[in-house]
């Protein structure tokens, strides 16, 4: 990968990677109870 | 590389490869039916349908989790490099679950399976009955594309942009999965295990690719007294020829530059840059084969002298002027044009 790839590469993780996991956690929390039948 | 077709270049480290795959797979739903059906008496066909979909879920975690894993650790770049055979596996392994979860299902209906599977459940707006085998099967559709064209044939024919685009969709395939997962399993059984297990493992995958990142920065970043010299005198030490294993290469890393790969090869040393012309591999974690640079991810080979590959081929990756004195190696960080000849820097061995 060169440097440029690299860099798009962190960048993209350090900002969706803690949106998807706070969007699955707080996704969660609020609708677990009607996510159950 | 070749230029003749063949269908899997085995070797017998590919072998082993597949054997311990195989075997790791077949242990996984052994145990897990067997401790299932000691643990929970349900039914055959669901403790099956389980173990399928936890299998291939796992797998793909392992898929994800490998490339960052290597920046880490070499030992597992062998398990990087045939990473497609992982892919392949997941695949299949999701394929048998989501037939024997259709056939399941919906199988005894008076609606077609396929149509029942896809038509039936239309709760869309609702979280408690949302159609989660959608997005299953969605998932599974992905993973097809990608197991069908992971062959070089394909890389060859869909060019290497558009076969990498098509590939990081398996990141999109995750995150669908993870919501299959999770909703199978409150909708199923109200089980928030799965919920724990799926977050687990989405923050796994998250984390590790953010620490392989950084790392990674913090190479590029480094500065390890490689600056160099002021015209006209460029050249730098970037280390002993003795630190570098027989065909082999050493990966220097300047600030604000690509990374170079020096590789040392029967008493001589050459250094090109470290992104192969192809797509992007890591020509210092490959070696010199039959006197060819070969980069570990797809085998494309280039002669060290000139960074040219050999005829057919016509990739060429840019060179570096080096000397050898007193078995230290001197480097001239300034990038020739690829294809640009060196003379290797020569040493007694």
């Amino acid at each position: 990968m060169t440097r440029e790839h690299r860099r798009w590469h962190f960048w993209m993780w350090l900002v969706l990677g803690p949106l998807l996991v706070l969007g699955f956690a707080i996704g969660i929390w609020l609708n677990i109870k009607e996510m159950v039948p | 590389v070749s230029v003749q077709y063949n269908a899997v270049g085995w070797s017998p480290f590919k072998r082993l490869y597949d054997a311990i795959l195989l075997g790791g797979i077949a242990l996984y739903l052994g145990l897990f039916f067997l401790v299932g059906k000691l643990a929970w008496n349900g039914s055959t066909e669901v403790l099956l349908l389980r173990a399928l979909g936890t299998c291939a879920f796992l797998l793909l975690h392992i898929v994800l989790c490998i490339g960052p894993l290597a920046r880490f650790d070499r030992r597992f770049l062998p398990m990087l490099y045939n990473r497609r055979h992982l892919g392949v596996a997941t695949f299949l392994v999701a394929l048998a679950h989501g037939i024997l979860a259709t056939g399941y299902y919906h199988a005894f209906g008076r609606l077609n399976p396929l149509v029942s599977l896809l038509a039936t459940n239309t709760q869309y707006t609702s979280w408690a009955g949302f159609p989660f085998e959608i997005l299953g099967v969605v998932a599974l559709v992905v993973l097809f594309l990608m197991a069908a064209t992971s062959h070089d044939f394909w890389l060859k024919n869909l060019s290497p942009g558009v076969w990498k685009r098509l590939h990081m969709l398996v990141y999109p395939a995750y995150g669908l999965l993870v919501m299959h997962v999770v909703l199978g399993g409150l909708q199923a059984e109200g089980s928030r295990v799965y919920v724990v297990l799926a977050g687990a493992g989405l923050v796994t995958v998250v984390a590790l690719h953010l620490a392989a990142g950084w790392r990674e920065r913090q190479r590029d970043q480094r500065l390890p007294g490689l600056v160099p010299e002021p015209e006209p005198d460029p050249w730098i030490d970037v280390g002993s020829v003795d630190e570098i294993p027989q065909d082999r290469a050493k990966v220097v890393c300047l600030p604000g530059q690509e990374r170079i790969a020096i590789f040392r090869y029967g008493g001589m040393v050459s250094a090109v840059v470290n992104t192969c012309a192809h797509q992007g591999g890591p020509l210092g974690e490959g070696k010199v084969v039959d006197g060819c640079i070969t980069c570990p991810w797809h085998g494309y080979q280039y002669r060290p002298e000139n960074g040219q590959a050999p005829a057919p081929f016509t990739e060429r990756v840019a060179t570096y002027r080096v000397r050898v004195s007193n078995r230290r190696i001197l480097l001239d960080p300034r990038p020739l044009p690829p294809g640009t000849p060196v003379e290797p820097a020569r040493f007694e061995e």
